[in-house]
Order: C-alpha cells, then sequence, then structure tokens
C-alpha cells in the first residue's frame, strides 16, 4: 500500500488529528517497514540484556586497580564535526595520558560499512579531534570485547547493551552526554534508552543537572565533570552598542526548539522590524522563516566570536542537557536568553544568565528589553569578565580522579 | 550609501526558502501558537465569573473525530453525561491543517455503534471564538487550549486531559509547546488518577480525576475453561504502546511455549517482520472482541504513558493483563490481578509464562473478572458530574 493511501486510510478510521501528528512524528519512516533492526540497537542485544537480574560486574566487582587500567570504550562511528563523539575521544585521550590504556569498539546497526582506516586518518587531520595511540575496531557480536579488560565505557544508549553483555566482571561505566530518552516519543526506542540508566553502570556526566537526574530517578550512581569554557575562542572585542541578536538555529536536531524560536523571533521582528537577526548552526535556506534573518549556517569555530560580538543578546533554547553556548556568548559580551527549567538552571550558575518561561510573546518582549537596555555596553563588559574571571576546572582532572576512586569500589547493594 | 541601503535591503528582506523546502507544521494553528502568552494569565482565569444558572451552554473545543478514534469516543462519554444533567453542549471543531467538514463529521458519529447518543450542535472553530451565550470552554487536546486561551471569552475553562501529550514526541518545540497549555490556569478533570497528579504536582494544575469503568454488557466471562491463548495489543504506529518492545518479549514467550497462540490485535500487522507465528487479527469492532478475550490467559499491554482502558477490560473478560511498571499505570489502577512487570523484554515474557502456566488459572481468572465488577462508567460519570459542578459553583 502507498504511503498516500496509507494515509486516507488512517484519516478515515483515525480523524485527522492523529493521522496529522504520527505523519510528523514519523515522516522518514514507511510505516508499513517500519521493522525491527531500525532502533540503534541491534535487536539481539536488546533480547538478551536482562537487567532485573543483577550481574556479576555489581554483585562481584574485581579486585581495585588503579595504575594500566585497561580500558574499551564503544561507540557509534565518528563523523568528522559530531560534538558528542569529540568530547568523548577527548576524554579518552585523558585515559590515556594518565597512563591507561584504551581499545575503540564502534558499534553500529547501519549496513554501511565502518571504515576504520579513514576514521583513523580523521583523528590524527582533525583539530578537534585528539590523534589517539589506542586501537580502533569493529565491534563484532561473536568477538565481544577483551576478555582482559578491566573497565568497558557506554558511551550513546544503545552501545549499554553490549557492555551489559560482556561475560566478565570488567567494571562497567557510562559515559553520559545527554538524557537521550528525551530524543524519542514515549516509546519503544524511549524505554530501551531509558532502560539503560538501570543497568547498574557507573556514570559520567556532562555537567551536574544530568548526573543528578540519573541519580534520582534511576538509582545510577556516578560522578560528573563541569563545563568548561575555551577562553581563548571568545572574548569581548566590540564594546560599542549592539542592534543585532542571535539565534541558535538546528532544525534537525529537535531539542533546539527551531519551531519555537521561530515564533519567538517572529515576534520579536513584530516588535523590533529594525534589528539583525542572526541565525547560526545550520544552514537554514531550505526552511520557511517568514522574517528576515542572516543565514550565518554552520559557521568555524574561529567565525563565531566576529558574529558574537555584533549581538545584544542570544535566544538559546536547550530542552534536555544545556549546551555549552550561553557560557561561550557570555564571554563576547552576548546576554544569553535561555529557557527556564531544571536542566538549564542546574548546569551553570551566573546572575547574567537570563532565563526566561516559554512562551513566544514573553521571550521576544524579554529580547527587545535587552536590545534597549540603555546599560547595554556595560553590563556586557561585566558578564564577560565574570565569564572570564571563572577559574575553569579542568574537566579532565575530575574526570581521572573519579574514575580511578570508582576503580577501587566494591560491590552494589543489588537493586531491588 | 547605495552599497549599504542594497546591503540593507538584502538583509530586510524574508529570504526565499527554496524549492521543496521544509514546511513547518504543528498541531496548533501557528498564529495561535505565536499569540498565546501565558506568562500573562488570562482574565476569565484570574477572575472566574460565578455560574449561577442551573442550565449552562457548554463549548467544547477539539479536533475532527474519526469513527475509531478511541480518544473522541470518551470525550462523546462525557458529554453525553453533561447532556443528561440538562446542560447544552456545543462542539467546536479545530484543525490545523485538515480540511474537514462539519456536516460529514458528524454523520460519522450518529452513525457510529462506537458513539454514544448526543443532541450537541457542530461548528468549525474560528478565530471569533465561541459564541457569546457560552458559559464554560472546555479545551481537549493539548492544540485545542490555544484556541480556548485566545478567546477573549469569560467563560470558565476546563481541560479534559485523557494523556500527557508532551510525551507524545521527541523532546522539541511540538513537545514544549503541549506541556506549556498545562501553565495556561485552566480546571483540569483527568482520565485516572496519574494524570491529575502529575498535572497538579509539576504544573500546579487544579486537577481532578474520574476513574476507569468496564462495561460489562461488553466484557465478561464466556469461556471458563483452560485457555491456550494470549493477546497482544499491538499498534506500531502508536510510539506508546510500544510495540517493538512487546515484540521482543513475545518471541521470547513464543519459543518457551510454543504450544500457546499469539493473537495480535488493534492494527493490521501483516507487513511486519514479527520471529513467531501469530493470529493477525487486525482491528476489530467492539463486538468481537470479548469472543477472541475469553480465548486468551493472559494479555500483554504495554502503555508507556496514562494506562490504557484495556487492562480493566481483559480483566473483567477473565484475561490477565500483564503490564509494564510504572506510576503512569499503577496510578490509575492499582487492581491486584494486574501484572506489573519492569518493562524488560525476558522479564515481560517470563511473567506471562507464570500467569499461563498456573494451576489455578481458572479460579484466577474468575477473581480477577469479579474484581473489575464494580467499576462501571456510570460511575466515571457521577464523578465527572461531581467534579465539574464543585468547580463551577465553589
Amino acid at each position: 500500500m502507498s504511503l498516500f493511501s496509507r494515509a486516507v486510510r488512517s484519516l478515515k478510521t483515525e480523524g485527522p488529528r492523529q493521522a496529522a501528528s504520527r505523519a510528523f512524528n514519523r515522516m522518514a519512516i514507511d510505516l508499513d517497514t517500519n521493522r525491527l533492526g531500525d532502533s540503534l540497537v541491534r535487536p539481539e542485544d536488546a533480547v538478551a540484556v536482562d537487567w532485573t537480574v543483577p550481574q556479576l560486574f555489581t554483585t562481584d566487582p574485581p579486585a581495585p586497580k588503579t595504575k594500566n587500567v585497561k580500558t574499551a570504550w564503544i561507540i557509534s562511528p565518528p563523523g568528522r564535526t559530531s560534538g558528542g563523539h569529540q568530547n568523548a575521544f577527548r576524554f579518552m585521550d585523558f585515559l590515556e595520558k594518565a597512563g591507561h590504556s584504551v581499545t575503540v569498539y564502534f558499534y553500529t546497526t547501519e549496513h554501511r560499512v565502518v571504515d576504520v582506516t579513514a576514521i583513523r586518518t580523521m583523528l590524527q587531520t582533525t583539530s578537534a579531534y585528539p590523534d589517539l595511540a589506542g586501537d580502533l575496531r569493529v565491534y563484532d557480536p561473536e568477538q565481544g570485547f577483551d576478555d582482559d579488560v578491566d573497565a568497558i565505557f557506554a558511551t550513546g544508549w544503545e552501545t549499554a547493551y553490549p557492555v551489559f553483555r560482556h561475560p566478565t566482571n570488567a567494571r562497567r561505566f557510562y559515559f553520559t552526554q545527554d538524557f537521550e530518552p528525551a530524543f524519542y516519543a514515549s516509546g519503544s526506542d524511549y524505554v530501551l534508552a531509558e532502560n539503560s540508566y538501570r543497568f547498574g553502570f557507573h556514570g559520567f556526566s556532562a555537567g551536574r543537572w544530568l548526573s543528578k537526574k540519573l541519580t534520582v530517578d534511576y538509582a545510577m550512581p556516578g560522578d560528573f565533570y563541569d563545563y568548561a569554557v575555551d577562553k581563548d575562542h571568545y572574548s569581548l572585542t566590540n564594546t560599542a552598542p549592539r542592534n543585532e541578536i542571535l539565534f541558535y538555529a538546528r532544525p534537525p536536531t529537535a531539542r533546539r526548539a527551531f519551531e519555537f524560536g521561530r515564533l519567538v523571533l517572529t515576534e520579536f521582528h513584530r516588535l523590533r522590524p529594525d534589528i539583525t537577526i542572526n541565525l547560526v548552526g545550520w544552514d537554514i535556506s531550505p526552511y520557511y522563516v517568514p522574517f528576515p534573518y542572516v543565514n550565518h549556517t554552520a559557521l568555524d569555530i574561529s567565525q563565531l566570536n566576529g558574529v558574537y560580538n555584533r549581538c545584544a543578546a542570544a535566544l538559546i533554547l536547550s530542552l534536555t542537557n544545556m549546551s555549552l553556548l550561553p557560557m561561550e556568548v557570555m564571554s563576547s559580551g552576548v546576554v544569553p536568553v535561555v529557557n527556564d527549567a531544571p536542566n538549564t538552571r542546574e548546569i551553570f550558575e551566573s546572575p547574567y544568565m537570563d532565563y526566561q518561561p516559554l512562551s513566544p510573546g514573553s521571550m521576544a518582549r524579554r529580547l527587545v528589553e535587552l536590545v534597549e537596555n540603555p546599560d547595554q555596553v556595560a553590563y556586557a563588559k561585566a558578564m564577560a569578565e565574570s565569564v572570564a574571571a571563572i577559574d575553569w576546572v579542568d574537566p579532565g582532572d575530575t574526570f581521572i580522579a573519579a574514575f580511578e576512586a570508582s576503580m577501587l569500589a566494591g560491590p552494589n547493594a543489588p537493586r531491588p | 550609501m547605495a552599497l549599504i541601503s542594497r546591503v540593507i535591503r538584502k538583509v530586510f528582506t524574508v529570504p526565499e526558502p527554496l524549492p521543496g523546502s521544509v514546511p513547518i507544521r504543528l498541531l496548533v494553528k501557528t498564529e495561535d501558537a505565536s499569540e498565546v502568552d501565558w506568562s500573562i494569565p488570562h482574565p476569565a482565569v484570574v477572575n472566574p465569573v460565578p455560574l449561577t444558572a442551573e442550565k449552562l451552554a457548554i463549548a467544547w473545543i477539539m479536533s475532527p473525530p474519526g469513527e475509531s478514534s478511541g480518544g473522541h469516543q470518551n470525550i462523546f462519554r462525557f458529554i453525553s453525561v453533561l447532556e443528561a444533567a440538562g446542560h447544552t453542549v456545543k462542539v467546536y471543531l479545530y484543525s490545523a491543517h485538515n480540511p474537514f467538514t462539519v456536516a460529514s463529521v458528524r454523520h460519522t458519529l450518529v452513525n457510529s455503534p462506537s458513539y454514544p447518543d448526543f443532541t450537541a450542535t457542530f461548528e468549525t472553530h474560528t478565530s471569533a471564538g465561541v459564541s457569546s451565550d457560552v458559559d464554560v470552554i472546555f479545551a481537549t487536546g493539548w492544540e485545542t487550549a490555544y484556541a480556548s486561551f485566545r478567546d477573549t471569552s469569560l467563560a470558565r475553562r476546563f481541560y479534559f486531559v485523557q494523556d500527557f501529550e508532551p510525551y507524545f514526541y521527541p523532546v522539541g518545540s511540538a513537545s514544549t509547546l503541549a506541556e506549556n497549555t498545562y501553565r495556561f490556569g485552566f480546571t483540569a478533570i483527568t482520565a485516572g488518577g496519574f494524570l491529575a497528579d502529575k498535572l497538579a504536582t509539576e504544573y500546579g494544575m487544579k486537577a481532578s480525576h474520574y476513574d476507569f469503568g468496564a462495561n460489562r454488557d461488553l466484557y465478561r466471562i464466556t469461556h471458563d475453561e483452560p485457555r491456550k491463548e494470549i493477546f497482544f495489543y499491538a499498534r506500531p504506529p502508536t510510539e506508546r504502546r510500544g510495540f517493538e518492545l512487546g515484540i521482543i518479549a513475545l518471541a521470547l514467550f513464543a519459543k518457551e511455549r510454543p504450544d500457546y497462540t499469539i493473537n495480535l490485535a488493534g492494527w493490521n500487522v501483516r507487513s511486519h517482520q514479527i520471529p513467531f507465528p501469530y493470529v493477525n487479527l487486525s482491528e476489530l469492532r467492539i463486538d468481537e472482541l470479548n469472543a477472541v478475550y475469553n480465548r486468551c490467559a493472559a494479555g500483554l499491554v504495554i502503555s508507556l504513558t496514562n494506562m490504557s482502558l484495556l487492562p480493566l477490560e481483559l480483566l473483567s473478560a477473565g484475561v490477565i493483563p500483564v503490564v509494564n511498571d510504572g506510576p503512569n499505570n499503577r496510578l490509575v489502577s492499582d487492581n491486584p490481578y494486574i501484572a506489573y512487570t519492569p518493562a524488560s523484554p525476558k522479564a515481560l515474557a517470563r511473567r506471562l509464562i507464570e500467569v499461563v502456566d498456573r494451576a489455578d488459572a481458572i479460579e484466577h481468572a474468575r477473581a480477577g473478572s469479579q474484581s473489575v465488577a464494580a467499576a462501571s462508567w456510570d460511575e466515571s460519570g457521577r464523578a465527572f458530574l461531581a467534579i465539574f459542578e464543585a468547580a463551577i459553583r465553589g
């Protein structure tokens, strides 16, 4: 049956609302062929994992070991500009520099062949990636991880499944960078992602909000590292009054709420049509936008500070774990207007973070106020100085200390 | 100077999107989403008008109903309760994208056995809002709450909430716009206790609930013998029914108990790859269900947001429901015959096996059916009316 006749059928039986909301949610998926195997996790792994039964690695952990630890990381194949991968590789590099060994396994359900040589070249030639010494391998379910590995790190939720299945009592860690169930509607993938927090792994989270959430909601033990701003790239260079604003627009990333930001800026443009709106983060040209804007697409890190320094305020929406952007734009003298929620409040405390309720009208009014602020220049200067004055703790130091401490831990009490 | 003005002109015109560009479509009309500023409370919520008249005019804003939409069927169940209490109901149909005609919608409902009798009038919702004689406005799906908020009418605002709709989306614009409707200041009447609890504690809403009923005329034990089949409510397009998770669990069950027939009902699943033998019952009419239920010893029902009506209906027919454990289900029904189980495929399969292997399966099924004998929709209707009356007269 064609997608069209299916749509007509479902319109008849369900009413347009259900049919419409489904079409919007699952646009890329032909519903009739939405079969097992489309998930990020291999069905065999999802079936094999029974987290309701406590495992050796929690009931009978290995003897303490903090020197020359042999670690394995499992991760989806990295892309050149994937920030999540860059960050994970940075932490693998911290381990190597601390005298431990790293072997990286690539896990994917896609049919595309993983080219390990190309990945190695990318690590060596891309400045955003460290040049790792350890082995790179494609994860082979028949082989699994090496038997003598001391510690295994899961990264994305789907990789937690093969990590759970490893037969030895090697210690299990979970390098969590976001609350990934929220990437899905409530459904099978949401549950499979959520369950990974119940596997009994020890978490290392990006920021305290995520760490706290995993501990409070799922009793998952863990540590976190704080975000750190790169002072070399972001600084105040324009001390004149600014008459532009910025929106971090990434339509394919649902958690950046592009459509919602568009509503805010539509209202903003109605109030102040003379102010230039800069869209940064993605090529917006294929999207309908009902106001004039400057389409910066995804800029190189070296070009960002120039754009930021033209702007008085930035609209930055983070619906799951907060982006680094609010701190970065503050360094450049831009007031971040951020949605008010625990996931944004619990990351970074600063009186300059401009938390606003997620009402398009009120956010638009606030952006206008910030541009019109007669003390705008002095305010921007004080804000940038406040960020520059922070002695950012090195996440690597935090991570290695927490890792070595947890390599000493005894058995966890089996959870109910 | 000319260059500068050319640059300015370039910057200050709306760029044309490329051909084949990506439309932004939400259930709510864009203008409604843009205009509603809930950070400034609605006057009807700040100063609720006292309603003294015995008979009220009550508007319900809803998306155009389809024949088999359970959510709409439940809305009309309570509309008929209001009508029986002497109130007048006006239905306003709201749809951001899909064309419909009032006549065809009304025709569908009047001729469908799934809908109760009603006398409500139907019209298309427009930006003019509800008519001036309306005393009370009920919003239903989240997008209709925007239409209610934008309406300048001082009618009392209610929100008939049947599910936590932000969960229908990945976290993003749609989930945010849906979530914000709980901050509009409306009074919620919810399907079951989980929603009322969630809306009150997380959003500070005034929220009360009615309990689910199970229609004894439709669902009862007719087959009082050992049963060698099981049932799964399989709806692949409805994410919250956890289709893939259920199939993974049933594959394990099928391997352990190959002599049991597995019935899949709720959707035609023939084009899905399902790794075990099954009976594809597709969508069944309401009067066909009891016969199927009565062949089954256990039913797997996954509900990832608000609980489905199915567990109580299954129990009534002597089927033990295996349901994923969670507050969204337990706070709706704490019936001890519902086999709540962690949403781990192996744990779900083990539980299904335990249920079908019970030596006292027949007695257990009878007791399960008896346990829901008192859960009637008449009781739910009385609870709804009591909540409504208390809210408007209080």
